[in-house]
């Protein structure tokens, strides 16, 4: 995958920006926090041109929209993306969302069985908001994090996430955190991991994803394969101002464990690309993916 | 030792899929990943499961694992004095 394909994975603002954010969300209704932010897009729209292209490119080429409707839904897809990180710092201020979950059972049944599993997520909706609303007392979750995110985001997040049972890993350069990941695996733990961007390796599987050819990269998919772990893939998508909804799927299946290795990585990672493509078709505006994700 | 370095050699061609490789291409001491073999993290998690399923050794400390992931003579060492297979 070449350089510009790849997502830096830094965290924007200094850190007063986010203290400073965190103090307004405690004082300050979430409703007057959107209306300020939506004043603010159409700026962003303007000077950081390569998200605004690749979104248009998205809903004209991908969703099949027509030009004005397209520049209309950048709009609306910048608007929810920020309601996404506002609705990240209301968090870490105390707020809290209405957070109905669907098919939760599937979770629940992993989590009482003793092998651990994976849990992917994807840049669609607020996978963040999930972190708070699965808890396995009996399983720890492993969320693994890009090294880019400033540091006082994370002790935020690690406070927010230790009371649910979750531990963030953060995938560093020395490759330190696959010990633990495959430690946290051996002993029967979750490790929730993104499925639609690279980091670590630069391998990629390629998928049909929404009419054109898509690469997703090979690591969530080789290490369910080549432990022959249970998948499951979540999403949290804004249903109002307050609340998201939250769902799970089961990726793998009875066929899936009689296939090679290699067939079956890539039995799951086209599972995860028809999950994904029925996911945003019912829910176009909320892809955050801010690139040319797309050959 | 060098029975197990030769074996090494021709589980890791194995399980990485070095198309092209054979194990005389592998010197015992070069570096397997960033540079000599040029290894990736999926690479290293492939390498984990080899040693829990061929040798019984399960490595969860990253300074440990750092060590012995050096080259085939650190892995061949390490096996040697830990193997329970």
């Amino acid at each position: 995958m070449s350089e510009e394909r790849k997502w830096a994975g830094k965290t924007h603002g200094t850190p007063w920006m986010h203290k400073a954010l965190i103090g307004m969300f405690k004082v300050c209704p979430l409703e007057l926090m959107y209306l300020i932010m939506a004043l603010v897009i159409p700026f962003y729209m303007i000077f950081y041109r390569p998200g605004f292209t690749s979104i248009y490119h998205y809903l004209r080429r991908r969703q099949g929209w027509g030009p004005v409707r397209s520049f209309f839904g950048c709009y609306a897809n910048h608007f929810l993306f920020g309601t996404a990180l506002l609705d990240r710092f209301a968090s870490y201020s105390g707020r809290r969302f209405r957070t109905p979950t669907h098919d939760f059972h599937l979770f629940s049944g992993l989590s009482a069985q003793p092998e651990g599993f994976l849990m992917y997520t994807t840049h669609v909706g607020n996978p963040e908001i999930t972190g708070y609303m699965l808890r396995s007392d009996a399983k720890r979750m492993n969320v693994i994090t890009f090294p880019g995110e400033k540091s006082n985001i994370r002790s935020w997040r690690e406070a927010m996430l230790e009371p649910h049972n979750i531990r963030l890993i953060s995938a560093d350069e020395d490759m330190s955190w696959l010990f633990t990941l495959n430690a946290a695996l051996a002993d029967g733990e979750i490790v929730n991991i993104h499925a639609d961007r690279t980091f670590g390796s630069p391998k990629t599987l390629e998928v049909n994803l929404l009419g054109a050819p898509a690469h997703l990269p090979l690591g969530p998919f080789s290490l369910a394969a080549m432990r022959n772990l249970p998948v499951l893939a979540s999403f949290s998508l804004k249903s109002g101002i307050r609340s998201y909804d939250i769902f799970i799927y089961r990726l793998d299946t009875p066929e899936m464990a009689e296939m090679g290795r290699e067939q079956r990585q890539q039995a799951l990672a086209n599972a995860y690309a028809r999950l994904l493509e029925d996911v945003l078709h019912k829910h176009p505006l909320q892809w955050y993916n801010f690139y040319e994700f797309w050959n | 030792m060098e029975e197990l370095k030769l074996e090494l050699k021709e589980r890791i061609i194995d399980a990485l899929h070095l198309m092209d490789m054979v194990p005389e291409d592998i010197e015992d001491d070069a570096p397997l990943f960033k540079e000599g073999l040029g290894l990736d993290s999926i690479d290293a998690l492939e390498l984990m499961l080899l040693m829990e399923k061929n040798y019984g050794i399960r490595l969860s400390s990253p300074q440990e694992g750092r060590q012995v992931f050096k080259s085939i003579s650190t892995m061949a060492e390490y096996i040697q004095a830990h193997r329970t297979k």
